[in-house]
């Protein structure tokens, strides 16, 4: 009897324990965005802010750094970019990645191949290129420039996904579509697409994500204060030492409502990343 | 008749090898300048050569110049110069004095050739397990130098393989001699040099594993083990003159010496991080352009590491040698890069492996595939039908993908940099490398060295393949990657055991709440990876951090290279667990429950439940994950830039990215990047290969 007591205490413990971890950094920094007290870094041990306070998070709405427009035109600037990209992503993709999962012709393999090599690429290693490439299309709007180069970065990942799910959508299913005289494309529209829109979904929020959390990339294309993203604007705050607890309001505000959406949908997300082989 | 034939083509392939070998040895021995403690070890042989001559053969008692190594082959370089013209001996330096500007011409080639034909002949007995692991031997530049130079690694290395292979062939024929062959060979390798003698150690666990695969009591086993060991030591006092008079005295001062020496000025100085062998592994030697013929030890080490799942199965006793051998560089705190020539025949046969299971093989399958009059064949009216499908997305990852990796691929042939812009956007990238290639523009020597030496210019020139094959020897850049592998490796196994920790205990029956524990516990991945890298510098910052301030003291992690990679660790699994965690709760709803219950009921271990019913059943499922978690840390970038990590503590990402965005060098950066995606590419036919066995095993 004491035994499982014992192995019950520990294993409550060792929860406790892997909650501080996964935690614990994430309080360090975040106490900080409450605490008015600290002007450039901490100057003691804290776990709990000293002045207690919402002061930051008022001044960042207004602007979150000096040189950058309203916290709500950088948020904006965000989801434009990275919503576009991740609905170009998405819209172009699918009917690409429905031959993958559905349609037998040849070089199938190797264009699985590249789909997929594109969708494990550090984006590092396309920026050098599509740097080139924007210059060569005289993009004049960054926006735009931004959303053709997270489009770039995502769309083979959102590809690979949708691919997976369109895989799971039962021959039957499709079978009987056509014996009652559908064609492909009625298939896909009736029958595979319905079937696979909650993959769809996380093959765009995936693709959303990486357009949202980007900003080495962005810095290198972006060519006005002006049209510069959240994260770009925290990057910037991180690099040019702004106070910690500035840096801090400023992560927490860009990471809601990504968190948010996460813990909602972490069971579905799990099924993106079960990708799949490149199959015959 | 068939048996003939293979013995002439083994035969003549053995052949092949060692003229191969001896080749580039003796190209080496011409060509070598003099290195760092050849001096010393002709000096030695000389003392030999003159005590022969001589007829002083009491004086082999006491003779043994550089006492700390036991003196065979200084003995048989001596014996080799016997009937030279005479010479005086080298001066008697202290052991950090640097390389000797002039050592007599004729007795350093003949010394040297002496190490090459052992060089060679060990590439000859690596070749008797498989021709191509021995061409991997003949041709490893770290093996070629330190074998053709005046050093103490060609006999050695050459007793240790004989010394395992006969112990391999005893296990083979049962014929008794092989074994105690076996032990005389050891015993010579530890009287060339100490630290082959490694190789006693995956002989006897191999010996005790057979042992105890046939279920025969040990005891006896543990008898003939004791008497071949004091064989072996014998034959090592034998061939030791110089213990003779004292051997415990002399023995104890020579071991003791290495002892102090790990925590020397010379080591310290050197500064190598404990991972300095993979480093020396993932590159060829970088100090002597020219010299050699080839430069394919990162291959080699890439094809070995691709290879040791099947050296495991089928070559235990050699795999056995690799691991414990490398184990053992690892651990030693001494990091010279001779020291790999240690592992160097096992490295290569498994190197062979990997490249019969990942070259040989799917070239085979793929042209059986074609010869298969059954198999379907997709036709033209097939891709007909799917371009509509195909369009949109072929068009968009054509000018976004395929574009951008050819275009990336032609200016890493460049020298293009920021000023030469203008000129590089405006075609200057095409018309160097169409002119390049076609061969009507000559190329400039061009290396990473000169791309970061910040010469600039207006115009883009071609350059040739100098930075992609920089990168693909791995000679500048092997401290980051030999920094890459160490990390992802650690990262990757440290992500899988607590994200599949976290899952059993969230998982064990009695937990209430689950979808609590696990929300917070995924924080960590639901935060954007740079944000989680940003309050990780917080913590560890090293003087306002809570580090510093929590143990009253600055915390200068960056400093030094091993409490770097921990705190990169730390923070890198931190983003990456919850993926697995993730995987692996899913996947323990899959793994038969009752099983595990029944085995906590019984109180009987859990350990060995988890190692032999829920991992087995568990792994495959995460394989995948596993997989991508390992790609992702190889990519990793964020951490990197937040923790403002230095060359070489970095992945390959963000090498790239600081040689752009600091160091304005379009084209070191587009050939960084072409490099990883050849990786990535070998990575992702992996990823296949494990996802596919996976589907097979659970449809």
């Amino acid at each position: 009897m004491g035994r499982r007591l014992l192995a019950r205490i520990g294993l409550r413990l060792g929860l406790v324990l892997a909650v501080v971890f996964a935690v614990g950094p994430l309080w360090a920094m975040g106490y900080m965005a409450f605490d008015e007290s600290i002007t450039a870094f901490p100057k003691r041990f804290r776990i709990w802010p000293e002045e207690f306070g919402l002061g930051l998070f008022d001044r960042i709405w207004e602007a979150p750094m000096a040189w950058a427009p309203s916290f709500l035109r950088v948020l904006g600037t965000s989801l434009l970019v990275a919503g576009s990209a991740a609905l170009v992503s998405v819209a172009v993709g699918a009917s690409m990645a429905y031959a993958f999962a559905r349609l037998r012709f040849p070089g199938r393999s190797s264009g699985m191949f590249v789909v997929l090599l594109g969708a494990l690429l550090p984006p590092v290693a396309l920026l050098t290129p599509l740097f080139v490439l924007l210059r060569d299309l005289g993009v004049e709007s960054s926006n735009i420039g931004l959303i053709i180069v997270y489009t770039g970065f995502s769309l083979p990942l959102a590809v690979w996904i949708m691919r997976s799910s369109f895989i799971t959508v039962p021959h039957d299913l499709s079978e009987a579509a056509y014996l009652d005289g559908a064609g492909e494309f009625q298939v896909f529209r009736r029958v595979a697409l319905p079937l696979a829109m909650p993959t769809i979904a996380v093959a765009a929020l995936l693709s959303f994500l990486i357009g949202y959390s980007e900003f080495a990339m962005g810095w290198l294309i972006v060519q006005s204060n002006s049209d510069a993203t959240l994260a770009m604007v925290a990057w910037a705050a991180l690099f040019e030492n702004a106070p910690w607890g500035r840096v801090a309001a400023l992560a927490i505000l860009m990471s809601l409502p990504v968190v948010a959406v996460f813990l909602l949908l972490h069971r579905f997300l799990i099924q993106g990343w079960s990708l799949g082989t490149i199959s015959e | 008749m068939v048996k003939v034939q293979k013995r002439v083509v083994l035969v003549l392939a053995v052949l092949v090898v060692g003229i191969l070998a001896l080749t580039l040895r003796l190209r080496a021995v011409d060509q070598l300048p003099i290195d760092f403690d050849e001096d010393d070890y002709l000096r030695a042989g000389l003392e030999y050569t003159a005590i022969i001559e001589d007829g002083r053969w009491s004086d082999f008692t006491d003779a043994n110049y550089r006492p700390e190594h036991p003196p065979l082959q200084k003995v048989i370089y001596g014996v080799s110069m016997l009937g030279l013209s005479e010479t005086d001996l080298p001066a008697d330096l202290p052991v950090d004095a640097p390389p000797a500007s002039y050592l007599p011409e004729e007795h350093l080639t003949r010394a040297r050739g002496v190490g090459a034909v052992f060089g060679a002949l060990t590439a000859v007995l690596a070749a008797l397990v498989s021709p191509l692991a021995g061409i991997f031997v003949a041709i490893h530049t770290f093996t070629i130098k330190y074998t053709s130079q005046v050093m103490l690694e060609a006999i050695p290395a050459f007793f240790a393989a004989a010394s395992v292979l006969a112990y391999r062939r005893w296990t083979k024929t049962d014929r008794g001699w092989w074994l105690w062959g076996a032990a005389v060979l050891l015993g010579l390798t530890a009287a060339s040099k100490y630290n082959y003698a490694i190789v006693a150690a995956p002989i006897l666990v191999h010996w005790l594993w057979e042992q105890r695969a046939e279920r025969r009591p040990w005891m006896p086993w543990a008898k003939r083990a004791l008497i071949w060991l004091t064989v072996s030591l014998l034959v090592f006092l034998a061939f030791d003159p110089y213990l003779w008079p004292d051997p415990i005295g002399r023995l104890w001062s020579s071991v003791s010496y290495h002892g102090s020496y790990t925590s020397g000025a010379q080591v310290e100085q050197a500064g190598f991080p404990f991972w300095q062998p993979l480093v020396w592994l993932s590159g060829s030697v970088p100090w002597h352009p020219g010299v050699f013929a080839v430069s394919f030890d990162l291959i080699v080490t890439a094809l070995a590491a691709a290879g040791l799942g099947r050296l495991w199965k089928q070559e235990r006793l050699l795999a056995l040698w690799l691991l414990i051998g490398f184990g053992f560089l690892i651990i030693w705190p001494t990091k010279w890069p001779q020291y790999v020539v240690t592992i160097v025949v096992p490295l290569s046969v498994s190197a062979s492996y990997g490249a019969r299971l990942y070259l040989w093989e799917p070239l085979v399958a793929a042209y059986r595939r074609r010869q298969d009059p059954g198999r379907h064949r997709n036709t033209l009216r097939d891709l007909v039908h799917a371009t509509p499908w195909l369009l949109p997305g072929a068009i968009a990852l054509l000018v976004l993908l395929v574009y951008p990796l050819i275009f990336q691929t032609a200016v890493s042939l460049t020298d293009f940099q920021y000023r030469a812009l203008p000129d590089g956007l405006n075609g200057g990238v095409w018309r160097e490398v169409g002119g390049g290639l076609t061969g009507s523009i000559e190329a400039a020597e061009f290396g990473v060295g000169d791309a970061l030496s910040g010469a600039t210019s207006d115009e883009v020139s071609y350059v040739g393949f100098g930075l992609l094959g920089d990168l693909f020897k791995g000679g500048s850049t092997a401290p980051l990657l030999g920094f890459e592998i160490i990390w992802t490796v650690l990262s990757v196994a440290l992500t899988v055991a607590i994200g599949v920790g976290f899952a059993l205990m969230i998982q064990r029956p009695g937990v209430k709440r689950k979808g609590i524990w696990t929300a917070l516990l995924l924080l960590p991945w639901a935060v954007p990876e740079f944000i989680g890298a940003l309050a990780w510098q917080r913590v560890v910052e090293p003087r306002f951090g809570w580090v510093a301030y929590a143990t009253r003291d600055t915390f200068p992690w960056m400093e030094s290279p091993t409490p770097t990679l921990l705190v990169l660790l730390v923070a890198g699994v931190w983003h990456g667990f919850p993926l697995v965690m993730l995987a692996a709760s899913a996947g323990l709803r899959l793994v038969p429950t009752d099983v595990d219950e029944a085995a906590v009921l019984d109180g009987a271990g859990s350990w060995r439940k988890f190692r032999s019913v829920t991992w087995p059943l568990l792994f495959p499922i995460i394989a995948p994950v596993v997989i991508i978690r390992a790609i992702l840390s190889f990519n990793q970038f964020y951490l990197f830039l937040v923790m403002e990590a230095e060359y070489p503590m970095m992945t390959l990402s963000s090498l790239s990215y600081i040689v752009i965005r600091f160091a304005n060098q379009i084209s070191l950066s587009a050939a960084i990047n072409v490099f990883t995606v050849a990786i990535l590419a070998v990575m992702v036919v992996v990823l296949n290969r494990g996802a596919r066995r996976q589907e097979e095993a659970y449809g």
